[in-house]
């Protein structure tokens, strides 16, 4: 959920400021969070 | 003021608004499958309404098409990550994530009678 809303905030942001180079920012965070929710996943099925 | 800047702002706005609701609807639900739930709304409408107001401010530029990239890998990503959550939490409480005879159809606990 965090790295949801921080993916929409900075591309918010980034939309608001005018500095539409840093959109890569927002874009490596959502792939970044895909891999991190399903290690989340895995280590709160497995060992939580 | 024109027809496009109120667009846009009306899409953001309503970008912020979903993100308020959906941390609000999590913190608010008592069990993790309701909570669950509360994160399609940023992640589908509000990925999806950033797009018409990147594209009204921007133009479709550089900018734009990452908008539109962050917005599918989003959708995409929400259903797979959301519903591995789940199994997971269904581990947790059930030793196993299958469907057995017995186990309860919905994982709602019933609040105790006081």
């Amino acid at each position: 959920m965090s790295s949801l809303i921080i993916t929409l905030a900075l591309a918010l942001f980034t939309v608001g400021f005018g500095r539409t180079p840093f959109m890569d920012l927002p874009l490596a965070l959502a792939l970044m969070s895909f891999g991190g929710g399903l290690v989340f996943a895995r280590f709160l099925g497995k060992h939580l | 003021m024109t027809v496009g800047i109120a667009v846009e702002d009306t899409s953001l706005l309503l970008v912020v608004l979903l993100c308020w609701l959906g941390v609000l609807g999590m913190w608010r639900m008592k069990e993790p499958m309701q909570a669950l739930h509360y994160l399609s709304l940023p992640a589908v409408a509000g990925a999806i309404l950033i797009v018409p107001a990147v594209l009204i401010s921007q133009g479709v530029g550089q900018a734009f098409w990452k908008v539109l990239l962050i917005a599918l890998i989003l959708i995409a990503s929400n259903s797979v990550v959301t519903h591995a959550t789940a199994r997971a939490f269904r581990a947790r409480e059930l030793g196993h994530w299958e469907p057995l005879d017995g186990d309860p159809i919905e994982m709602v606990h019933e609040e105790k009678q006081t």
